[in-house]
C-alpha cells in the first residue's frame, strides 16, 4: 500500500520557532523538557534534575520519571522538530540522562533479583521456557473489546513504531558470531531488503488502518509509564557498550516470549473484525519471532559468550529484565482497562 | 509419554530459497533464516510456530501424545 507515509522530520533550515516537546507531567519531566528549550551547563543540569527526581519513587512506574529520561534518549533517534540536533551530545543534556539512569539501572536491578549466571544460555531458554500465553495476550485474543484493542495498538506505539532499532546500536559492540546472526534477524526486521515489510512499517499499516496516527509523537503524551519503561530499559541497553551483553539477553527474552502472544493478539484481531493489517503485523511475529527466538539464544548471545564470557551475568540480567518489565507492563494495561470498564 | 519432555526445538536453515514440506508443496524461503517445525504441530508448517513450547508448558498427567495417528487434529494449546 503506497497511502501510508511517516512523514520525516523536517530539516534543519525548515525549522519551526517553538520546538515540539511532549508535555510534561511532573518535576522530572519538566526539568527535562526547560534544559531542551534553554541552554545550561553540565552542573546546572546536573543539580536541577537530582532536584526533580524524588528517591523514594520507583522509577519503573513513575510517569514523570520515565518520560524525562525518553525525551533524552529522544536525542540519539529522531530528535524533536525544532531543537537543535547538536544536543543529542550536549554535555548538560548527557549529565541529565546520567542522573537519572543511575537509579532506573539500580531499579532494574532490585527488580529482578538474584540471578544464576552459571550457564546463562539454559538460564535464558528456563526463563522463557514457558509456553504458557502471558494475561495480556490472553484478555486480548479473547476478551478485550474494541476500543481496548485499540488503546493496546496505541499504547504499544511507542515502541512498534521503532521496532528492533534499539538494538541496531549493539552491532558494532559485538563481533564474529555474534555480529553475524545480530545482523541477520535486524535485516529480517529491517524488512529483509522490502522497505513495504519493514515490521515498524507493518506496524504503522495495521495504525491507518484504524484511522490512528502513524507517528510516535502522536502518542507519548498518552503513553503508561511502564510503556515508556518498556522503550527506555531498551535504550539504556542499546546505547551503553557496558551493558550490551544485558542488550543482547533482553532481545534473546524478547523474541523468545512474542511467537505464541502474537498467535494470540491476531486471533483477537480476527474475532474483533479488524482490518487485516493488523492480524498481518501479529502473524508476521509468529513466524519470524520463531526463527528469531532461536538465533538470539543459540547465536546471537551463545556467539557473544563464546568470545566474552564474562558477560554471562549481563546476559541473564538483560533476559530477566525483559520479562519482569514486560510483567508491570501488562498489569498496568490491564488496571487502565478495568479502571476505564 | 507425554509431549511435555520430547516437543523439539526447530532446525534453523539457511541459504536456501525453496523448501518442500512432506506433502510435497513447495514453499518459498523469504527470510534470511527460516525454523523448520520438528514437533510435526505447527499450524503454520513447514515453519514453526512456538507450538513446542505450549505442549511442554501442559501438566503431564493431561497431556497425551498427540502425534500418534489416532490422536486426531491437535487441539489448540492455549
Amino acid at each position: 500500500m503506497s497511502d501510508i507515509v511517516i512523514r520525516p522530520r523536517p530539516a534543519p533550515d525548515h525549522q519551526i520557532a517553538v520546538p515540539s516537546l511532549p508535555r510534561p507531567c511532573g518535576p522530572v519531566s519538566q526539568a527535562v523538557v526547560t534544559l531542551l528549550r534553554e541552554p545550561a551547563t553540565a552542573t546546572q543540569a546536573e543539580r536541577r534534575v537530582r532536584a526533580a527526581f524524588h528517591p523514594h519513587l520507583d522509577p519503573l512506574t513513575d510517569r514523570d520519571f520515565q518520560l524525562g529520561l525518553w525525551c533524552l534518549y529522544e536525542l540519539h533517534l529522531d530528535g524533536f522538530p525544532g531543537t537543535d540536533p547538536a544536543l543529542e551530545w550536549s554535555p548538560a543534556l548527557l549529565a541529565a540522562r546520567a542522573v537519572l539512569e543511575e537509579p532506573f539501572e539500580a531499579a532494574l536491578r532490585r527488580l529482578v533479583g538474584p540471578l544464576s549466571p552459571d550457564d546463562p544460555i539454559e538460564e535464558v531458554r528456563r526463563l522463557t521456557g514457558s509456553g504458557r500465553p502471558p494475561r495480556l495476550a490472553r484478555f486480548l485474543g479473547r476478551d478485550a473489546t474494541a476500543d481496548q484493542f485499540r488503546d493496546y495498538l496505541a499504547q504499544r506505539a511507542v515502541y512498534h513504531l521503532r521496532e528492533s532499532d534499539p538494538q541496531s546500536f549493539v552491532l558494532p559492540r559485538v563481533h564474529g558470531r555474534a555480529k553475524a546472526a545480530l545482523a541477520e534477524l535486524q535485516y529480517d526486521e529491517y524488512g529483509a531488503g522490502r522497505p513495504d515489510r519493514l515490521h515498524a512499517t507493518l506496524y504503522a499499516r495495521a495504525l491507518a488502518s484504524l484511522d490512528l496516527p502513524t507517528g510516535v509523537a502522536a502518542y507519548v503524551d498518552t503513553a503508561e509509564a511502564t510503556i515508556l519503561t518498556t522503550v527506555n530499559v531498551m535504550a539504556l541497553f542499546g546505547l551503553h557498550r557496558r551493558l550490551r551483553g544485558a542488550a543482547l539477553g533482553h532481545l534473546a527474552a524478547f523474541e523468545a516470549t512474542s511467537s505464541i502472544p502474537c498467535r494470540l493478539i491476531a486471533l483477537g484481531a480476527h474475532r474483533l473484525g479488524f482490518p487485516a493489517a493488523v492480524a498481518t503485523y501479529y502473524e508476521e511475529h509468529v513466524e519470524a519471532d520463531a526463527v528469531h527466538e532461536q538465533v538470539a539464544i543459540h547465536d546471537i548471545c551463545g556467539g557473544l559468550l563464546e568470545s566474552s564470557p564474562e558477560l554471562a551475568g549481563d546476559v541473564v540480567f538483560g533476559a530477566a529484565a525483559c520479562l519482569a518489565v514486560d510483567e508491570l507492563t501488562a498489569t498496568a494495561l490491564l488496571a487502565r482497562w478495568e479502571r476505564a470498564a | 509419554m507425554s509431549a511435555r519432555a520430547d516437543a523439539p526445538e526447530p532446525t534453523i536453515v539457511r541459504g536456501v530459497s525453496v523448501v518442500v514440506g512432506a506433502d510435497g508443496t513447495a514453499h518459498r524461503v523469504e527470510r534470511p533464516a527460516v525454523a523448520l517445525c520438528a514437533c510435526a504441530l505447527s499450524r503454520l508448517a513447514p515453519w514453526c510456530d512456538g507450538t513446542h513450547k505450549a505442549l511442554r508448558n501442559e501438566r503431564p498427567d493431561t497431556v497425551t501424545d498427540r502425534r500418534r495417528p489416532d490422536a486426531g487434529a491437535p487441539p489448540a494449546p492455549w
